[in-house]
């Protein structure tokens, strides 16, 4: 078979390198025919275009179309050059980590967030999918196994997005809020709760929380009126929560206040590294090892929760409720591990 | 670091709900900040956490102010 000129040989691979180019200088931003043009130019020489160089760029962008289906197209109102899809010129592949990481990002950044910054993720996200193949991209957005990331996603999905809304247009609106409630002390039937509500928050384990200052429960059991308490998002009944057109007061009513001092064991202070859990933490490590901290907390109940888990490292000093309460809990823990 | 124009009982409360989280991330990742660092960070991003819908937003959004966070240290 007869060989092609070397000059021709060699003008081909110049003219397939300088498409790729072209793909890579749109994947970044759309551009005009001139600044296209500019850009090759600058980067593969002055003479990679000849003097009639839109027509060269036309039969490249032809060329791209033809053989490997890009979808690139001319934006009149801008007058620049779009890519919309690579075609068979997806080059760019992941490993399934990384495609889970992806999916990762697609869980946590989705469509329609108002923070700032989202759009960047999000925009970065839709450019790496986009470079994928078309049988990656599915499993980047919908294969991923998102359970090796360890995202606890059962809690956040309980929550019901129309309470959600509610509630945060009640805390936007600084309006009191009123939905039905089933607490740890209800068996089966909620009851109603009035609220001045504050701040959704998330805490590790997964569980989404009101923080509310208590106004009234009907009908009443345990809790206190004026109280601060952290609400269960997904247990309020779905439906129930309405915004009342009653609006707050500027300030808090300041809930009850604690000076908070554990003793923690050598067996978790040691290394000096314990956890801060508490606002105004302050660690002072004993010399045999052990730490003494201060904190000042209004949630005994979470205070409980969180220092159970040192077990028998931690020795509740003050405040005297928290102690009975910890008393409480011991009893209760003995009593399960007593023999019958 | 900037002030942050919290009443005392509404910054006693987001530093109570939002420290176990930010603590978890605190120590995972191994950033090392003390405590007095943990609620600066809390108190100024308490408005973005509080746009989270569920847990793992929450964690990506402690993740990413962290690296705007470790700037301005």
């Amino acid at each position: 078979m007869e060989q092609p000129p070397r000059g021709n040989k060699r003008s081909s691979f110049f003219t397939f390198r300088r498409r790729m180019v072209l793909v890579r200088l749109l994947l970044r931003e759309p551009r005009s025919s001139a600044d296209l043009i500019a850009a090759v130019r600058a980067e593969l020489g002055a003479e990679s275009y000849p003097s009639a160089a839109a027509v060269a760029l036309k039969h490249d962008f032809d060329a791209l179309r033809n053989e490997y289906g890009c979808v690139i197209r001319y934006q009149h109102a801008g007058r620049y050059y779009r890519l919309f899809d690579l075609g068979e010129l997806t080059l760019f592949d992941l490993p399934n980590s990384c495609l889970e990481a992806l999916a990762f990002l697609d869980a946590s950044f989705p469509a329609g967030s108002a923070i700032p910054e989202y759009a960047a993720i999000r925009e970065l996200f839709e450019r790496v999918i986009a470079m994928l193949p078309p049988e990656r991209r599915s499993a980047a957005v919908h294969g991923a196994d998102l359970s090796r990331l360890q995202l606890p996603a059962i809690p956040a999905e309980r929550i019901d997005r129309a309470t959600l809304a509610v509630v945060r247009r009640a805390i936007k609106q600084r309006r009191e809020l009123v939905f039905e409630y089933l607490s740890n002390f209800d068996t089966d039937t909620p009851r109603r709760h009035r609220v001045a509500p504050y701040t959704v928050f998330f805490r590790p384990e997964g569980h989404g929380y009101l923080d509310a200052t208590l106004l009234d429960a009907e009908p009443r059991s345990v809790e206190v009126i004026g109280s601060a308490l952290h609400y269960r998002l997904d247990r309020i009944v779905a439906g129930s929560a309405r915004v009342l057109p009653q609006i707050l007061p500027p300030q808090r009513v300041a809930p009850p206040a604690y000076r908070l001092c554990y003793h923690l064991l050598p067996v978790v202070a040691r290394r000096r590294d314990i956890a801060v859990y508490f606002p105004d933490t302050v660690i002072e490590y004993q010399p045999d090892g052990s730490a003494l901290v201060r904190a000042t907390i209004t949630n005994l109940w979470q205070a409980r929760q969180v220092l159970l888990r040192y077990g028998s490292a931690c020795r509740i000093i003050a405040p005297a409720e928290l102690v009975v309460l910890m008393r409480q809990a011991a009893t209760e823990l003995a009593a399960l591990y007593n023999e019958p | 670091m900037a002030e942050f124009e919290y009443d005392p009982v509404t910054r006693q409360r987001l530093i109570e709900s939002w420290l176990p989280l930010v603590q978890e991330a605190n120590s995972e990742y191994g950033w090392g900040y003390t405590a007095r660092e943990l609620e600066e960070f809390i108190l100024e991003y308490a408005a973005d956490l509080g746009q989270a819908d569920n847990v793992a937003l929450a964690r990506a959004i402690v993740w990413s102010r962290q690296a705007h966070f470790q700037q301005r240290r």
